[in-house]
């Protein structure tokens, strides 16, 4: 594991974690009974036991980067959500209370989970590196004409594609289209991940801090 | 919305029940943000018209009544069984 970051000061780097959902399940440092009773309420209602569980891979997760950006432990960090379209808690974009510089994000998919926090908005998107988004006609409507050009004058345009979309989702998902944006593939776990704003970065270069066994999230 | 619920099931092999039509599609993860893709494409087959993307919200996807609602008609609806 590294080691915990410092308090956080104004221009601290940005955390980025992501992990397979079992490696977090896994994590001594996180258990899923961190989680607030709004979160619990809301997880009752997902309807397929892996997809509950990469939930809460990903909420775990978001404890995780904040506690070393703020330097609290995970179980004292308490994440809340709230809406940019409606302006109700409870869902939407993620934010720490108690840290209102610090904006926060998190990404789950097909047994996937990534979480980000740092200075100003941040987002991220993680999908799995095998996944298409599709169909064309469709993603035409939603990314750059340019990207999407690029990518169809590949053999195959799918990862570009892939990478296009994760791009988009992250910077969707930090509520700026004018923010630092950066993807990267994790080969060992066979993801492909976007993570926009959040200020500097800590690490040096793409891809995971190798770690010893059992393993625990990789750190950018 | 059978083709509908066939392509919900698809996604969602070895659901332990049928989708209600006024469950929360989101809520549940039965779709995420990629899946609304597809299912944008899926809709605009069914219905024969183009979705306007400007004019769409999350909510208008949210549950099985909206989505023929405001996409494919206000024919009455009952619970659909899973496939």
């Amino acid at each position: 594991m590294t080691r915990p970051p410092p308090p956080h000061e104004k221009g601290a780097a940005a955390v980025a974690l992501v992990a397979t959902t079992a490696e977090v399940l896994a994590c001594t440092e996180l258990d899923e009974d961190m989680l607030a009773p709004w979160e619990r309420r809301r997880l009752a209602g997902i309807r397929v036991p892996a997809r509950r569980d990469d939930v809460v891979a990903a909420r775990l997760l978001l404890r995780l980067c904040a506690s070393r950006v703020t330097g609290r432990p995970p179980r004292e960090v308490e994440p809340a959500q709230r809406c940019p379209g409606c302006g109700q808690d409870g869902h939407g974009r993620p934010y720490l209370p108690d840290h209102p510089g610090l904006g926060a994000a998190y990404s789950h998919a097909d047994g996937l989970a990534a979480a980000a926090v740092g200075p100003g908005p941040v987002g991220i998107d993680v999908e799995p590196l095998t996944r298409r988004p599709g169909p064309l006609p469709v993603l035409r409507r939603l990314l750059p004409e340019a990207e999407v050009d690029a990518a169809c004058a590949e053999p195959d345009p799918g990862p570009a594609l892939l990478r296009s979309w994760v791009r988009r989702e992250a910077l969707f998902k930090a509520g700026r289209d004018d923010v630092r944006l950066a993807g990267w593939t994790d080969h060992r776990r066979a993801a492909v991940v976007a993570l926009a704003g959040g200020g500097a970065w800590r690490g040096a270069g793409p891809g995971p801090a190798l770690s010893p066994a059992p393993a625990p999230p990789s750190g950018r | 919305m059978e083709q509908v619920v066939a392509w919900l099931n698809e996604k969602n092999p070895g659901l332990d029940g049928p989708i209600g039509v006024d469950e929360d599609l989101i809520e549940a993860r039965l779709i995420d943000s990629m899946d609304f893709l597809e299912f944008i494409d899926l809709l605009e087959e069914i219905s024969g018209s183009s979705i306007d993307l400007q004019e769409v919200t999350i909510d208008d996807f949210r549950t099985l009544a909206r989505v023929k609602e405001r996409f494919l008609g206000s024919v009455g609806l009952a619970e659909v069984p899973a496939g």
